[in-house]
């Protein structure tokens, strides 16, 4: 380093003189640095808080959960509403705060309900059994996970009585019993996003299959209003995509940029978007090549977020074959021509099948894709199978989540 | 022409002086990285010596040799990155010692190094040791600290590491 430094400094021209100055500095360094280390030792000096919070903010949050014990102030400071969101705007970014959430079919032992989490951010997959405990009337013998911000899953569970729906942190293995929506659950597309204008999460859920478009119900949950509420009618102009839900080829809504997005139908395929606080139906442009599924007979296509960015796909049949998978990416939000395709996958196993989960930082995509023996899924890549452990023969839907603090008791 | 240079080179240094009275002579270019120095030279205060008392003569040394390399026009991103690496590669005493002093001189990118660095250092430490690394005297009583354990006892299974660097 010391090399380094005096090229830099003649370069620049002053070089002489300052070089020796430092190096006088150096000199003194060593000495200093175990002058400082005793001082350190012999003062106790304690650290100011923002710095603790600093370092805390970059913590998996099974560490937070055994640092609370490490003194009063620690667990005030972890437990506090300010530090939770800023743990989790430095867990958005942290690949290794992203993790698959996927529930194997063999997960029901004395009517708990286990999933595996596992780490998207290294080739060796690392796996968690997670364990989903809720109030304890409930026994159920079947769960669904619909969709996922910010660390919270909005999940079913069904027992003898019915379908609950659930609010779950995996993280903090937290979860909230949420009301249900005049429209039956199973038949709604639904998605979470956060609004920061109320700072409040909302839950949308749109009943695609109502026979008619204007029969489309849209109803939204504000976590902190608690009940659910119908919003204005379907956008005028736009129309479903005929055959509910599947055709819109959506576990959830796509939510991002404030808004909730799906597929709808004006003159050809197009994104809807409905904004989080104001409920303003919008439109997201698609270019020529994303619509161009002239004389096919059954298309396959969706919106999702990857990176942040909202992404769309398609695939379909035409000409007595599959037209392989395509996925989008729109980099500018909102700006039609930043539509940019991100990879072509062939295989006719993908037609109302592959869902993309994830994008690792190289841009490879994680796919969750179904399985054609088994009533399951399989996990890929655009370039082949990825392995998740297989403890199981086959894992139901999946998901992946940012690793969070957010505690589903403090947002009713 | 030669006084005119060496005027030029006057005005773009600054001295920094340590808590232990050591000067550092550091072009300004390179010391404005410090939110904190660049609001000094703003403000017009910067054209004597600029004394850190908050910061030793080690952890200075630490914070020049960082801001220098990260203003080199000459490194790439990985040799920037690498240099990173290494840099961090020290005690975690010595790497809390920096931290507040990117802290107090505000310097972002240092302050994020740094953090990171102790981050990934203390995970998997119990949380006695981590009470020696940031010299903390537990407030709580053992029953106290038995009942946090067994709130969340998920969170405490598995190998953790005791020891202190």
């Amino acid at each position: 380093m010391k090399k380094k430094n005096e090229i830099i400094t003649s370069s620049r021209g002053d070089s002489i003189q300052k070089f020796n100055h430092i190096s006088k500095g150096k000199s003194v360094s060593n000495n200093a640095i175990e002058q400082m280390d005793i001082v350190d030792q012999a003062m106790g000096i304690q650290f100011e808080e923002d710095i603790v919070m600093e370092i805390l903010a970059r913590l998996p949050v099974r560490y937070l959960f055994q640092f609370t014990c490490v003194s009063k102030l620690w667990k005030a400071s972890i437990s506090d509403p300010y530090f939770k969101k800023k743990h989790l705007n430095h867990a958005k970014n942290d690949r290794s705060s992203q993790k698959l959430l996927i529930s194997p079919k063999c997960r029901f032992k004395d009517h708990i309900c286990s999933f595996y989490s596992s780490s998207l951010s290294s080739l060796q997959v690392v796996v968690d059994e997670q364990t989903l405990y809720w109030p304890s009337n409930h026994k159920p013998v079947g769960s669904t996970i619909y969709c996922c911000c910010d660390g919270l899953v909005l999940l079913a569970t069904i027992d003898g009585l019915g379908r609950h729906l659930l609010l779950w942190n995996p993280s903090t293995r937290e979860s909230i019993e949420l009301p249900h929506p005049e429209s039956p659950f199973n038949d709604c597309v639904c998605g979470i996003g956060y609004d920061s204008t109320s700072d409040d999460y909302k839950i949308v859920a749109i009943n695609l299959d109502a026979c008619i478009d204007q029969d489309v119900s849209v109803e939204i949950l504000a976590l902190k209003s608690g009940s659910w509420r119908k919003i204005c009618k379907y956008p005028i102009g736009i129309h479903r995509v005929s055959g509910g839900a599947m055709d819109c080829g959506m576990d959830s809504l796509a939510f991002v940029h404030g808004a909730f997005h799906w597929v709808g139908l004006s003159r050809c395929s197009t994104i809807i978007s409905l904004n989080i606080s104001s409920e303003v139906y919008g439109e997201i442009p698609l270019i020529e090549q994303m619509c161009n599924t002239y004389n096919a007979k059954f298309i396959d296509q969706g919106v999702l977020v990857l990176g942040g960015m909202l992404c769309f796909y398609y695939t379909y049949y035409r000409f007595s074959r599959y037209v392989p998978f395509k996925l989008w990416v729109m980099k500018d939000y909102g700006v039609k021509e930043s539509w940019t395709e991100l990879h072509t996958i062939q295989g006719y196993d993908l037609f109302f099948s592959a869902r993309p989960l994830y994008m690792f930082a190289d841009g490879e995509v994680l796919l969750r894709c179904r399985h054609f023996q088994y009533f399951g899924s399989v996990y890929r890549t655009s370039k082949g199978p990825f392995e998740v452990p297989p403890q199981c023969p086959t894992f139901m839907k999946g998901l992946v989540y940012t690793e969070s603090l957010i505690s589903p008791k403090s947002l009713i | 022409m030669a006084e005119a240079a060496s005027s030029t080179i006057e005005k773009n240094n600054l001295t920094l002086k340590s808590s232990y009275g050591d000067e550092f002579v550091l072009e300004e270019s390179i010391a404005i990285q410090s939110v904190t120095i660049k609001n000094m030279v703003e403000d017009g205060c910067s054209s004597s010596v600029i004394p850190l008392s908050k910061v030793d003569t080690g952890t200075l040394i630490k914070v020049i040799e960082y801001m220098k390399m990260h203003s080199s026009t000459s490194s790439n991103e990985e040799e920037i990155q690498n240099f990173d690496k290494e840099f961090v590669r020290i005690s975690i005493k010595t790497i809390l010692n920096i931290l507040e002093a990117a802290n107090f001189l505000d310097i972002r990118s240092l302050l994020d190094l740094c953090a990171e660095a102790v981050a990934n250092r203390i995970k998997n430490k119990t949380p006695e040791v981590v009470r020696k690394i940031f010299n903390i005297t537990s407030d709580f009583t053992p029953e106290e600290e038995a009942e946090i354990r067994n709130e969340t006892p998920w969170a405490f299974e598995g190998d953790l590491d005791h020891s202190l660097d």
